[in-house]
């Protein structure tokens, strides 16, 4: 599958402060890729070189098969960018915001442009200034899903808005999927859950991994291992490095399987543990699961 | 470039500053009505390029070029689109308006239009140079309203600054090498030009094509530095040059003859600045005949006979006279040192000094009966009488570089101002497109008035040395 996106060897220093440390990406077409990772990570930085808002100390990115540093008109004709923190023509109402950028694009369609104000409610003659946050957001997603973008970037689309909101955004970005490939960073994972198909996780300016959502769900589970008193956990020399976060109560020890897989994580369990009653194996939600790498981040990967 | 592109961003910024535009176009108005009925209208001219820089400002403001959460830079702008939208807004909204409140202010004033065209023209050249280019690439460095104005204020203080410390320098030794001849001062006024254009330019560029902010900052800072110590430190005897190489006809000034004439040099110490007030009389004859001659300036080296020298810098020539002979007496006023002065009075010193001489000939003359009224004399220039009887000139977009003189009753000629500037181009950057002179001449006898006008046909030095002289055989020399 080709790349809607990649870096390679990304780095970005904001006086002598290295904020991308080598940042190696790859974001398939069609995919919808949830950048995540604490704040500080990088995300937006990463994001503005990418769209060439801001220049890389040193690396490539590529964008859509062209070098970020030479997008121009012609690229974004065909790219979305949409960020929590943009400033907006707030003198525009929203159907004059929209009416003014469809002779930008070649390929706008007031069709999609008529649905995309329908279904996000927007008050046309409103201005944007006097938009709630959330109808902010909505009229800018508008105007970069009305093109039918190859390519829609999202830096923080949910970050304040209030549930119906983003269930909204989301229901807009979910019928775009598949002829748009979304590149979406956000804190708010459960949103992201339940419409990504690759997670890309970074920390300290750089990406700790990056995989199909499929696989990540399924190699993070929650083990509880129910064993006779009193539990101990192991020396650390037995303890694998796979297992993460381990803890011990009365009977039971918890830990989390990153790579995860049904046969090895049981024969493994009964290698270092005597008397083992029960294992549970719980799937994890990714919220989960960024808590777990967060805390864990020289081990994760 | 995409001309509808332009034309789209042209037309939402006429949208989005439809109330600026408004204020503007209503000040325009103002403006001509003030120039057409006050004969003051100064605060009008303050406040139009104040207000049609807030315009200029907020047009490119509307999509700010610094920053990195602009909406329009992710979007499918063409750069020269962009720039050609806000280039063209300036041009209707600054520049066309201005240019028909002039050609208003003309028409009502009654100066032919066909001869006012090129001045016209010339003017809003000097205006997109001089206001909206410098303005528009301000406003590109900054990212709002308020960097703009502080940015503002700091250029304002710093050619404040600046020029306070001209104003202090000329009670100093250097004071001369920092003013001109007003003839040639175009030369330096346009270099001034041709610098903000190289400054304005290439960061207008910078900042629409790559956005590059910091290194626009550096280059604009380097640029206006370089700029300020070239204008303060360009010596006029260049633009001198310059005026002579563009000459009408060539004229060397060999045939003429130079000699001190003794009967109006003096000397005689000014204690408020320290110096001694030197009062040279130059005669020179051998002018063709039907010409005129007038002085532009003069430098003078004194040298003692132990090598010791006292260099001056440029007089200044207020007076010229030509006796029946055709002999012209040329009369300036310059400082010297008076230690030099003490020292060096009884010796035999040589004057080495240099003459920016300039021909006028063709000389044309037309008899009007002055009245309140403006009439068209000739070369674009319009004359009247007010009710003191003074003999007013006026002309469209600058004074005309000619030496213009008014005879009432078939007296000697007044000229209106000796300070004329000899440069070619038809217009000087002013909003008020009349410029207007008084002559020394009353019309309180007989109003008919014979305008006389004489074109400059030779720029042109001559270097003169003159040995043996003792100042203290001139007065105030002992």
């Amino acid at each position: 599958m080709s790349s809607a996106l990649s870096t390679h060897e990304l780095l970005k220093q904001f006086r002598n402060v290295p904020v991308l440390d080598g940042l190696n990406l790859d974001v398939p077409e069609a995919s919808v890729f949830g950048l995540i990772g604490p704040n500080g990570a990088g995300k937006t930085t990463a994001i503005k070189i990418l769209m060439n808002i801001l220049k890389a100390s040193s690396g490539r990115a590529e964008v859509l098969g062209a070098d970020s540093r030479q997008l121009g008109p012609s690229e974004f004709d065909r790219i979305g960018y949409v960020s929590e923190n943009q400033e907006m023509p707030e003198w525009m109402t929203v159907e004059y915001f929209l009416a003014y950028l469809k002779p930008f694009y070649s390929t706008w369609d007031d069709g999609r442009a008529e649905e995309l104000i329908r279904q996000f409610n927007l008050p046309r003659n409103r201005k944007l200034r006097h938009l709630s946050r959330g109808m902010w957001m909505k009229a800018a997603l508008a105007s970069s899903l009305a093109y039918r973008p190859r390519l829609l970037v999202l830096d923080e689309p949910f970050s304040g808005l209030d549930p119906l909101v983003r269930e909204d955004l989301i229901e807009g970005l979910v019928e775009s999927a598949g002829e748009t490939t979304i590149f979406i960073s956000s804190h708010d994972l459960a949103d992201i859950e339940s419409f990504a198909s690759h997670i890309g996780y970074l920390d300290r300016g750089r990406l700790q991994f990056s995989e199909e959502m499929a696989s990540l769900t399924a190699r993070f589970r929650e083990i509880e291992v129910t064993v006779e008193p009193p539990a101990i956990l192991p020396a650390d020399r037995q303890w694998p490095a796979n297992w993460l976060r381990p803890e011990a109560t009365h009977a039971l020890v918890r830990f989390v399987e990153t790579r995860f897989d049904a046969e090895r994580t049981s024969g493994e369990i009964r290698r270092l543990f005597d008397r083992v009653q029960q294992v549970s194996v719980n799937p994890m939600p990714l919220r989960a699961i960024f808590v777990t790498l967060a805390r864990n981040a020289p081990k994760a990967a | 470039m995409n001309v509808r592109q332009a034309l789209h961003i042209f037309r939402k910024d006429v949208r989005y500053l439809w109330r600026e535009i408004c204020l503007v176009q209503f000040l325009v108005a103002v403006f001509v009505w003030t120039e057409t009925h006050s004969q003051d209208p100064w605060w009008i001219e303050m406040l139009l390029p104040v207000t049609m820089g807030y315009l200029i400002a907020r047009l490119i403001h509307a999509e700010a070029v610094p920053g990195d959460r602009q909406f329009w830079i992710t979007r499918p702008y063409g750069w020269k689109n962009l720039l050609g939208a806000k280039l063209l807004f300036m041009l209707v909204f600054v520049n066309l308006a201005i240019s028909i409140a002039q050609m208003l202010i003309l028409f009502a004033g009654g100066f032919p239009l066909g001869h006012s065209l090129p001045g016209l023209l010339w003017s809003q050249v000097l205006m997109i140079l001089i206001l909206s280019l410098p303005i528009a690439a301000l406003a590109a460095m900054t990212a709002g309203m308020v960097p703009f104005i502080f940015s503002t204020l700091i250029l304002l203080a710093i050619a404040y600054g600046g020029e306070q410390m001209l104003l202090m320098s000329r009670r100093l030794p250097l004071q001369k090498t920092l003013e001109w001849p007003a003839g040639v001062e175009w030369v330096r006024h346009y270099i001034a030009i041709i610098a903000i254009a190289a400054i304005v330019l290439p960061i207008l560029y910078m900042q629409y094509k790559k956005r590059q902010t910091l290194l626009s900052r550096t280059f604009a800072v380097g640029g206006a530095a370089l700029g300020l110590v070239a204008y303060v430190c360009m010596p006029w005897p260049f633009a001198f040059a310059v005026q002579s190489r563009i000459s009408k006809q060539p004229f060397d000034g060999s045939s003429l003859r130079i000699a001190l004439d003794p009967s109006f040099t003096k000397f005689f110490p000014e204690p408020r600045l320290e110096q001694v007030e030197v009062d040279l009389s130059i005669a020179v004859s051998g002018v063709p005949g039907g010409s005129d001659l007038q002085a532009d300036a003069l430098t003078a080296i004194f040298q003692g006979p132990d090598g010791r020298a006292w260099k001056s810098g440029s007089f200044d020539f207020s007076n010229s006279s030509k006796n029946s002979h055709g002999v012209f007496t040329l009369r300036g006023t310059g400082l010297m040192d008076p230690i030099f002065f003490n020292e060096e009075r009884g010796k035999p010193i040589t004057l080495k000094s240099s003459l920016y001489l300039t021909l006028f000939g063709n000389a044309r003359a037309k008899t009007v009966a002055l009245q309140d009224t403006p009439v068209n004399v000739m070369d674009g220039l319009q004359c009247y009488s007010d009710i003191m009887g003074d003999v007013l000139c006026r002309s469209a977009f600058r004074w005309p570089n000619l030496m213009v003189s008014a005879s009432v009753g078939g007296a000697n000629p007044n000229v209106f101002t000796r300070f004329i500037s000899y440069s070619p181009f038809p217009a000087s950057m002013h909003l008020n497109p009349i410029e207007t002179r008084l002559a020394l001449a009353s019309t309180l006898s007989t109003h008919d008035v014979t305008i006389i006008v004489s074109e400059p046909l030779a720029h042109f030095r001559r270097d003169v040395e003159v040995r043996g002289v003792r100042l203290v055989d001139f007065p105030g020399g002992k």
